[in-house]
């Protein structure tokens, strides 16, 4: 009996192994895909691209700004496009990803620098999305700016 | 026909199951986030302790971020004492039967070292279902600097 429940031990080790190790692979995936997700919104915002930035948004998708003011998608896409504002740069540092399985949170701050009716502006803020796999697919459901005192 | 018949009975038993399911969870998020606040005012940091997950990341309206551990510490602090703290314009949005946004608006009267506060401003929660309960692994909020419609 001993010597039968060692290879099938040993077999079940090697396979929790290979599961954990594809799990992980899986989650650091899911990870680079939601940063450079992140990476797609910022560029796409810079270049006023709302068709980019479409399927980046969950239907029922709510942003939240900096100065309190509440979007929908609609909203949201819509204000994209105000050619008013031009972005000369728009980045997002201290980057942090959390995977809840098909949940993802990114934190971190972004800096948007530009011009609005030809002021120019420079924000510095604090951000929180909230992504969520839906149909395979990574949607962010969720974003929160909070600004952050000017230095 | 008894097919169909059938077919019709259970997609209605299915979408009632959904909807009903759907509706518990929202009025169980509704419930911790009214929780949530009266473990604020009371400054019940145990109480909160059981709705944020261990990996909980704060961002207040001012752009300070704390994990789990400041947060509950920052609760405990009694040189805050809340009159009211409630939210209003509360909506839920259910994703995947396991993750919840919930978004609304918050207002917090009370003194700080005697002074008098009154904030106002908006939060947006997420919650996971992890092992079967509720917890919320993010909350930001951000001040109203304006009437907005």
């Amino acid at each position: 009996m001993k010597i039968n429940r060692m290879p099938i031990n040993r077999w079940t080790g090697l396979l929790l192994l290979a599961v954990l190790s594809l799990t992980a692979h899986a989650q650091n995936d899911d990870e680079s895909r939601i940063i450079a997700l992140e990476n797609a919104w910022n560029t796409a915002q810079r270049d006023h691209d709302n068709v980019a930035l479409e399927n980046l948004l969950a239907g029922t998708f709510i942003d939240t700004e900096a100065d309190g003011a509440v979007m929908d998608k609609g909203q949201f896409l819509a204000y994209i496009k105000d050619p008013n504002v031009k972005h000369i740069s728009l980045t997002s540092t201290d980057v942090k990803v959390v995977m809840f399985d098909k949940t993802a949170l990114v934190t971190g701050k972004y800096h948007d620098k530009g011009t609005e009716k030809g002021k120019p502006y420079e924000v510095l803020g604090r951000f929180t999305d909230t992504w969520v796999r839906i149909g395979g697919k990574w949607l962010c459901v969720a974003s929160a700016s909070t600004p952050l005192p000017e230095k | 026909m008894p097919n169909k018949v059938l077919l019709v009975v259970l997609l209605l038993t299915a979408s009632f199951a959904f909807a009903q399911n759907h509706s518990d969870a929202e009025s169980k998020l509704l419930a911790m986030e009214n929780a949530w606040n009266l473990a604020q005012k009371d400054h019940d940091a145990k109480a909160l302790e059981a709705l944020v997950a261990d990996s909980f990341v704060n961002t207040d309206w001012d752009g300070t971020v704390s994990g789990k551990a400041q947060f509950l510490a920052d609760a405990k602090d009694i040189s805050f004492k809340f009159d009211s703290v409630g939210n209003t314009n509360v909506s839920v949005f259910l994703y995947n039967d396991n993750t919840a946004i919930v978004a609304g608006t918050y207002r917090t009267t009370g003194t700080h070292k005697g002074k008098p506060f009154d904030s106002h401003g908006r939060f947006t929660d997420t919650w996971v279902l992890m092992n079967g309960k509720w917890q919320c692994v993010a909350s930001a909020t951000t001040h109203i600097q304006k009437q907005q419609p």
